[in-house]
């Protein structure tokens, strides 16, 4: 019998490569230990990856909060039930991951956990104080100019709108530096056309437009931080004040002083994005916005809209979906046109309207090109007109405000391109004897780890995991017979 | 949260440092609370002997906190507004008056216990003194927590143990048990546990002696004779 590792799978696993928006824990996770040292020096991050934290890691952390020694890995076990033995090991794995708490021998020999000294005693200063202040709390004077919250929100809007606007290549090219050119290239949104060098949008550029703000502004942040290196910052000391934002008021002015230059440097960028307001560069005081704000919750899926409408008349739906898979847009602008032609057909276009349907071939281009149904049904509804919302669903009652026959069609569409799964296995062949192959078959079979088998030809694959298993088992049986 | 900071009572009255302790365990507690996650809420009220008041949020403007350490803001605010606005009750209280029971007894914990049940709020009871029967039954009829401190040394570790889990994770987490609930009524005058007593046909006031005037109501009962006997005589035979 010979056994080849060749993996059922190819090479091209994904054909269309979707945007892979990383969450902070993820994001984390793929830097280095030294990189997450560093980090937690910073009250703000402690904090932030605190939150983040699965519900159960975070009971850990705060009963381990104020001990002082090593603690039994069995003690911590008995705090969970049995039955939640799975949960409990997720969350420990995910503590262990993010170094917040190491391994530590308990005299008498037995392992156990210590959180990570520089996390305990920032996530201490955080949650009761002392230690130095954040860097922009110094006391300000009363600003005789202050702005309101709805201010900085369509300011936030604007400036954030330029970005995208650039993007999909409005004439509007003003008000966008070199800087950011270079961080949407590098995060692969966009690319440098091979005639005239000028930068046109990409495909994973497309599919972050189609995302919420608050994911936009978090996965845009993330390149810029990787990219920060190169230009003499330190991403840490970026994040942290990043999160420091985060957790400030909204409205209220916050002091430059006492700032490095490299992070005035970080602010004047952050004031390009619209991510704080200055009035001038040298204020000496800024307001963070929403957009800032919102970094820390971008993953709460629980939080539907990042953006509260109330604050916003600017940004109301203008999307119509009738069940005849028509779709009425009142919009001008480009972005918002380019945006709709990705997944639909544009038929008509009107000063203030634009009109498409969304048909099988439309659909699929999309799907083709990395946006997955999920997207298009989360962009329409992100974007009703007010009278969507009215309009009633012919008595079937749905959670969607679409009408629900495209919203399962779409979704249909998606699900029959998705004919394969695959699995990564390992082929079994050249059996000597039809016993043997029964006998190796039927093993597998039993520890559920069989995918396929063919007798005629002696033939069988076992998935990756339970290759060492069945390859045991068989030197054993090859041994004794 | 409601906090009850009556000076009546007994841990207080033995050592006032203690009191300090308290507090700063339950602002821990309560940042803790807001710690978890970013859409969490607090509300903290205090309970005096002559009124209860909202020591968090303040009403009208919050003050304007600037950090001094490398606390968190938000959590700044609420230990400076906790402070500052629980100093002000007690300097409000009446000189004159000696400290009564604590207004949160009673009628007003029965009611506030229905409404939570109706609201599906859970309402836990963490006592550092002595034993709240009609609080406990609260908890358990709401699906709460009651815990009775053994020892106020460990009161934050206690809190952060036991109360700070939301409801969904509580099943996954190894608590402290229910205890036996006693379901006894407590009486209107005495505040006594009984098994048998009087009710008030009107207002459904329990008293554990026969009154002809009902001192909740003011309803004059007006039989006389055999009646107020009677249940004597079914108490005896009990």
């Amino acid at each position: 019998m010979s056994e080849s590792s060749k993996s059922k799978s190819s090479l091209n696993l994904n054909p269309s490569p979707t945007l892979q928006c990383k969450d902070l824990h993820e994001y984390l996770k793929s830097r280095t230990p030294q990189f997450l040292e560093t980090l937690y020096n910073y009250p703000t991050i402690c904090l932030a990856v605190y939150r983040e934290l699965p519900e159960l890691a975070r009971h850990f952390v705060i009963r381990l909060l104020f001990v002082e020694q090593p603690v039994p890995q069995a003690v911590v076990t008995s705090w969970v039930s049995q039955t939640f033995a799975k949960e409990q090991s997720k969350a420990c794995e995910a503590l262990s991951e993010l170094s917040v708490w190491q391994e530590a021998p308990i005299p008498g020999g037995m392992p156990g956990w210590m959180l990570a000294q520089s996390f305990k005693k920032n996530l201490k200063v955080a949650l009761l104080g002392g230690g130095r202040p954040w860097s922009m709390s110094s006391s300000l004077e009363p600003d005789g100019k202050a702005r309101d919250v709805a201010f900085l929100d369509s300011y936030a809007l604007e400036r954030w709108e330029c970005v995208l606007h650039y993007m999909v290549g409005s004439a509007q090219t003003e008000g966008i530096s070199a800087d950011a050119v270079r961080i949407l290239l590098h995060a692969g949104l966009m690319t440098r056309d091979a005639e005239d060098g000028s930068a046109v949008i990409t495909r994973a550029g497309f599919q972050f437009l189609l995302l919420s703000t608050a994911k936009q502004v978090w996965l845009f942040l993330q390149h810029y931080l990787h990219t920060a290196e190169k230009r003499s910052l330190s991403a840490a000391e970026c994040l942290a004040f990043l999160y420091q934002l985060s957790f400030s008021t909204l409205g209220k002015d916050y002091s430059t002083e006492g700032m490095s230059n490299n992070m005035l440097v970080f602010l004047q960028h952050l004031r390009e994005f619209g991510l704080v307001y200055q009035r001038k560069r040298k204020a000496g005081r800024f307001y963070p916005t929403r957009l800032a704000l919102n970094i820390a919750c971008a993953h709460d899926s629980v939080i539907p809209a990042p953006v509260p409408a109330a604050g916003q008349p600017q940004q109301q739906g203008y999307i119509i979906v009738e069940t005849n898979y028509r779709v009425y847009a009142y919009t001008q602008t480009n972005l918002q046109v380019a945006l709709l032609g990705l997944f639909t057909e544009l038929l008509y276009r009107f000063p203030n309207l634009v009109v498409g349907v969304l048909t099988r071939e439309s659909v699929r281009q999309a799907l083709r090109g990395g946006i997955t149904a999920q997207q298009i049904i989360r962009y329409l509804e992100q974007h009703s007109h007010m009278q969507m919302l009215k309009s009633e669903t012919g008595g079937i009652r749905s959670s969607s405000v679409l009408p629900p026959t495209v919203v399962d069609q779409i979704k249909l569409w998606e699900s029959e391109r998705n004919r394969f799964t695959y699995t990564e296995g390992v082929v079994y062949n050249q059996f000597l004897s039809q016993a043997d192959f029964v006998v190796l078959r039927d093993y597998a079979k039993q520890q559920g780890v069989l995918t396929w088998q063919n007798e005629r030809s002696r033939t069988m694959v076992v998935t990756r995991a339970g290759h060492d298993d069945v390859k045991k088992f068989w030197k054993r049986y090859s041994k004794t017979s | 949260m409601i906090v009850d900071t009556n000076p009546n009572q007994r841990y207080i009255t033995e050592d006032p440092k203690v009191l300090t302790n308290v507090l700063d365990a339950v602002i821990a507690f309560g940042n803790s609370h807001l710690m978890q996650k970013a859409r969490n809420q607090l509300a903290v009220i205090g309970c005096h002997f002559h009124k209860s008041e909202y020591l968090y949020p303040s009403p009208g403007k919050p003050l304007d906190v600037r950090q001094i350490d490398g606390q968190y803001e938000l959590f700044t605010l609420v230990e400076k507004t906790i402070k500052m606005r629980l100093v002000n009750l007690v300097k409000s209280q009446p000189q004159d008056e000696k400290p009564g029971e604590s207004l949160l007894a009673g009628a007003m914990a029965m009611a506030l216990c229905f409404i939570a049940r109706k609201q599906q709020v859970l309402v836990d009871v963490c006592s550092v003194d002595k034993h709240l029967s009609l609080l406990q039954q609260g908890c358990d009829i709401t699906g709460g927590l009651y815990l009775k401190v053994p020892s106020l040394e460990g009161l934050l570790q206690y809190l952060l143990w036991v109360f700070l889990p939301e409801s969904s994770e509580r099943g996954k987490l190894v608590l402290p048990g229910r205890g036996r609930v006693d379901y006894r009524a407590a009486c209107f005058c005495h505040r006594e546990l009984l098994t048998i007593g009087y009710v008030c046909s009107v207002c459904l006031s329990v008293f554990c002696k026969f009154s002809p005037i009902c001192t909740t109501c003011h309803t004059v009962f007006k039989i006389g004779g055999p009646l107020p006997t009677k249940p004597k005589k079914k108490k005896m035979k009990i």
